[in-house]
C-alpha cells in the first residue's frame, strides 16, 4: 500500500479521473468565457476577433459604471444588515432558554424559500397601493412616509432589506453555533474580571468567533458581488437601470442584446474582482487573527 | 524531483488531449433523429390556445402527409425559448421549423443564413399565399424574399371602461386635447386615467410609439435609415408630451413597482379607466376580466397639429414559424405551413376559440366570438397601412429598440427629452456603423 502511494504514476492515475471532470467544468468554461471576451460575436454569424476592445466598451458604458456602483452598495448594505443583525439575533437567542429553537427556525426559514418565491413576495410587500410597508404606514396614521420603495431613490436599499432577510437566519445560525463553541472558561473568567454586557461582547465574544465572523463576511461579498436574482425578479435592474448590478448587466448584454463579447469581458471582469476580494479578505483577516 | 515534474506533465497532456476531443466532439454533434422526423421548437405554453392549433396540426399531418415525414414538437415556454435556441444555433444544431421574432428580432438570423426563404415555395402555388391578408409578410421578408409565416395580427389599441367613461359622461377622445380633457375629469374624481406597469418598457413606449406617429408618422421612417433622426423634434416632442402625462397624473401611483397583472388588476378593479396594450388581451378582458361587461377600445387620438392619421395603427403580427435552412425536408414543413393556414385553424381555433386576429383572411361567426372582438376589428378594418407602424423593439432588434424603451422609461422618470435622444442617437450610430 506504502508503496502504491509512493509511485507518483500511480496517483497521476488516481487523480486523473477527477482533475480532468475539474477541468472540464470549471478552469476550461473560465478560460473560455475570457476567450469569448476578445470577440465580438452574436451567436449567429462568425465570431469576428477585436482583442480587447471589449473591454474598452465595457469601461467607456455609463450603464456598466453604474452597475459597478450599485454592486457596491449593495454589498456595503448587505454586510451592515446582515452581519450586524445576524450577530444581535444570535446574542438573543443563545441567551433564552424558553422558545429558543422557536425563534431559530423562524429567523431560518426565509432561506430555505427559493429566491424567485421571495423577489415575488417583497415585489408585493413593497407595492405602493396595497403593499405590506405603504399599509402599515397608512393604518397608523403615517400616510406621509408612504414611498415608492423600488423607485429610483429606494431601490437598492429595497433590494439590500429584502436579501438581508433571505440570509440572516443563515448566518445567525452559523454565529449561535460559534458562540455555543467558546469554551465556559473564558466567559466565566470574564465574568470574574468583570466583563458584562457590551463589553462582553466586544472583548471576548467577537474575539472569539472571528474565524467565522470572517467566513460569513466572504459569503456575504462574494454572494452580493454577484448578486442577480432578486434585481431581475424585484425590477429586472430598473427603474432606468438603477438597480442594475454587474450580474444583471451581464445577462442582459449577452442573453437579450446578443453581445456575447461585451458580455463574457463583463463576466471576466466580475470573475477577476471576486478572486481578488477574496485572497485579500483572507489575507487581511488572517494577519489579525495571529494577535489573538 | 525530475520524475515527479515527468509525471506532472503527463497528468497535463492527458487532460487535455482527452478534453480537446470531448469538446471536439461536442461542436461536431450532428443533429439527431430519424431523417422522417422533423423537429418544431416553439415557446407556446399550455395555457395558450395558439397551443391547440399546433397541436392539431401536428396530429393531422403526421396522420396524412405523403412526405412519410413527422412533425415533434418541442415545447419551451418563455424566455428559456431564447436562450435554448441560441444555443442550438451556435452549435449549428438548430430545429427543422421553428417559432421567431419578426422585423428587427429576425433580421440577425437572416443575415447569418440560418433561415430558409419560404417564398421560394409559396411562389409556386399562389393559392396558398392568397390565403392571407395583404401586408401580414412585411415584417418577415428580406431582400424581397419571405422568411416567416406569422399566425396572428396584433395590433395595439385603448380599452376603456364603458362604466366609468358614462358616469362622467365622457366619450372616447379623438384629439389630444380631448384626451388631456378625460383625463382631467378623471383625476379629478379620484380614478385613475391609465392603467400602467411602468417597470416593463416596453409598454410605456407603446404610448410613445403612437405619440410620435400622431406628430409625424415619417420619423419612424427616418430612424430607419439615419440613427441622427432620433434627435428629430418629432421625438423630442413625444417625450415631452410623456412628460405632459405624467404631470397630469394619467398614471398610477408607484406605476414602476408594478408589474403586467398588477396594473391589469387596476383596470380590473375598475380604479382605473383606461388601458393601452395590445388586442392579444382581447381575450382575457372579454372572458376573464371583472369588469368585462363594459370594456370598449377605441384608435388613440390625433394630435392637433400632427401629421399622423388616427388610423395608423401600431400593429404587428406575432407567432411567426420559419423554416431553418438545415431542415432535412423543406417541402413538408412548407405542407405543414400550409395546413396551419386551412380556415379550420385559423377561424374555428385562433378566431373563435382563442380570440386572436389571424393572419389568415377569415370572417368569423359573429355569434362565436365577443362583442370586445368584433369592435377591435372593426376598429382596425380602417387601418391605413401605409403609416401603420411596429413595435420599435420589433423593428429595430434588441439594442437600438430596447434601447428606445429605456429611454422613454428614462423620460417618463423626468430624464430631459433631449438629452435621453441624444444618447439614443449615439447607440444608433455606433449600432448601424457595423
Amino acid at each position: 500500500m506504502e508503496k502504491a502511494f509512493g509511485n507518483k504514476l500511480a496517483i497521476a492515475i488516481f487523480i486523473a479521473p477527477a482533475l480532468i471532470l475539474f477541468t472540464l467544468v470549471i478552469p476550461l468554461p473560465i478560460l473560455h468565457s475570457f476567450y469569448m471576451s476578445l470577440f465580438k460575436w452574436d451567436m449567429l454569424s462568425t465570431m469576428t476577433y477585436v482583442g480587447f476592445e471589449n473591454y474598452k466598451e465595457l469601461f467607456s458604458d455609463g450603464i456598466f459604471l453604474s452597475s459597478i456602483w450599485h454592486t457596491i452598495e449593495i454589498t456595503v448594505l448587505s454586510l451592515i444588515f446582515q452581519v450586524t443583525l445576524g450577530l444581535f439575533l444570535a446574542l438573543c437567542i443563545v441567551n433564552i432558554t424558553k422558545g429558543r429553537k422557536y425563534f431559530q427556525n423562524a429567523f431560518f426559514i426565509p432561506n430555505i424559500l427559493s429566491s424567485a418565491v421571495i423577489g415575488i413576495l417583497w415585489f408585493f410587500v413593497y407595492n405602493y397601493d396595497f403593499g405590506l410597508i405603504n399599509s402599515i404606514l397608512k393604518s397608523i396614521g403615517l400616510d406621509s412616509l408612504q414611498q415608492e420603495w423600488l423607485s429610483q431613490k429606494y431601490v437598492i436599499l429595497a433590494l439590500s432589506i429584502t436579501t438581508c432577510w433571505q440570509w440572516v437566519g443563515y448566518h445567525m445560525i452559523l454565529y449561535i453555533a460559534a458562540i455555543s463553541g467558546i469554551s465556559q472558561d473564558i466567559i466565566e473568567a470574564a465574568i470574574v474580571d468583570g466583563a458584562q454586557g457590551l463589553k462582553m461582547v466586544t472583548k471576548i465574544i467577537i474575539p472569539q468567533i472571528r474565524p467565522v465572523l470572517r467566513v460569513s463576511i466572504v459569503l456575504i461579498i462574494t454572494g452580493s458581488l454577484k448578486y442577480f436574482d432578486m434585481a431581475w425578479i424585484m425590477t429586472e435592474g430598473g427603474p432606468d437601470f438603477a438597480s442594475e448590478t454587474i450580474a444583471t448587466y451581464i445577462y442582459r448584454t449577452a442573453f437579450n442584446k446578443l453581445q456575447y463579447g461585451l458580455g463574457s469581458a463583463a463576466s471576466t471582469f466580475l470573475f477577476v474582482v471576486s478572486i481578488l476580494v477574496t485572497v485579500l479578505i483572507n489575507r487581511f483577516a488572517a494577519k489579525r487573527e495571529e494577535v489573538y | 524531483m525530475k520524475k515527479w515534474l515527468k509525471v506532472v506533465a503527463l497528468a497535463i497532456l492527458v487532460v487535455f488531449s482527452i478534453s480537446v476531443v470531448l469538446v471536439g466532439q461536442m461542436g461536431e454533434k450532428k443533429v439527431q433523429g430519424a431523417t422522417n422526423e422533423l423537429t418544431f421548437w416553439s415557446w407556446v405554453s399550455d395555457s395558450d390556445t395558439i397551443k391547440q392549433v399546433y397541436e392539431q396540426a401536428i396530429k393531422e399531418f403526421n396522420s396524412t402527409n405523403k412526405y412519410g415525414v413527422k412533425i415533434k414538437a418541442v415545447y419551451t415556454p418563455g424566455e428559456q425559448y431564447k436562450t435554448k435556441l441560441q444555443t442550438a444555433m451556435a452549435a449549428n444544431n438548430p430545429p427543422d421549423i421553428l417559432n421567431m421574432w419578426a422585423a428587427g428580432k429576425m433580421k440577425p438570423y437572416v443575415d447569418a443564413k440560418k433561415l430558409f426563404p419560404i417564398s421560394d415555395i409559396m411562389n409556386k402555388d399562389p393559392q396558398w399565399k392568397n390565403r392571407y391578408v395583404n401586408g401580414v409578410f412585411d415584417l418577415t421578408t428580406f431582400g424581397g424574399k419571405i422568411y416567416g409565416i406569422p399566425q396572428i395580427r396584433v395590433a395595439t389599441v385603448i380599452y376603456y371602461n364603458k362604466q366609468i367613461f358614462a358616469k362622467y359622461k365622457l366619450t372616447p377622445p379623438k384629439t389630444w386635447s380631448q384626451l388631456v380633457n378625460v383625463i382631467k375629469v378623471l383625476t379629478k374624481n379620484n380614478i385613475i386615467p391609465f392603467a400602467l406597469d411602468a417597470r416593463d418598457p416596453w409598454i410605456l413606449a407603446m404610448y410613445a410609439e403612437y405619440i410620435a406617429n400622431r406628430i409625424d408618422p415619417d420619423a419612424y421612417r427616418k430612424v430607419q435609415k439615419d440613427p441622427n433622426a432620433w434627435t428629430d423634434k418629432a421625438f423630442i416632442e413625444t417625450g415631452k408630451k410623456i412628460q405632459e402625462l405624467v404631470k397630469l397624473g394619467a398614471f398610477p401611483k408607484g406605476a414602476t413597482s408594478l408589474d403586467y397583472v398588477a396594473a391589469r388588476n387596476l383596470f380590473d378593479q375598475g380604479k382605473a379607466a383606461m388601458y393601452v396594450m395590445g388586442i392579444w388581451d382581447v381575450g382575457y378582458l372579454s372572458t376573464q376580466s371583472p369588469v368585462k361587461k363594459y370594456v370598449g377600445a377605441f384608435k388613440w387620438p390625433a394630435i392637433e397639429g400632427g401629421k399622423g392619421n388616427i388610423n395608423n395603427f401600431l400593429a404587428g403580427i406575432e407567432q411567426v414559424i420559419a423554416v431553418s435552412s438545415n431542415c432535412k425536408n423543406k417541402q413538408a414543413a412548407a405542407a405543414w405551413l400550409k395546413l396551419l393556414s386551412e380556415q379550420r385553424y385559423a377561424k374555428d381555433l385562433i378566431a373563435e376559440k382563442a380570440g386572436y386576429i389571424p393572419s389568415v383572411k377569415v370572417t368569423p361567426d359573429p355569434k362565436k366570438v365577443t362583442k370586445l372582438y368584433l369592435e377591435v376589428l372593426n376598429l382596425l378594418k380602417d387601418q391605413n397601412t401605409k403609416d401603420s407602424f411596429t413595435y420599435y423593439d420589433v423593428m429595430f432588434g434588441p439594442i437600438i429598440g430596447d434601447g428606445f424603451n429605456n429611454t422613454i422609461q428614462s423620460i417618463y422618470l423626468g430624464k430631459d427629452p433631449v438629452e435621453a435622444f441624444k444618447k439614443l442617437a449615439e447607440i444608433a450610430k455606433k449600432e448601424m456603423k457595423k
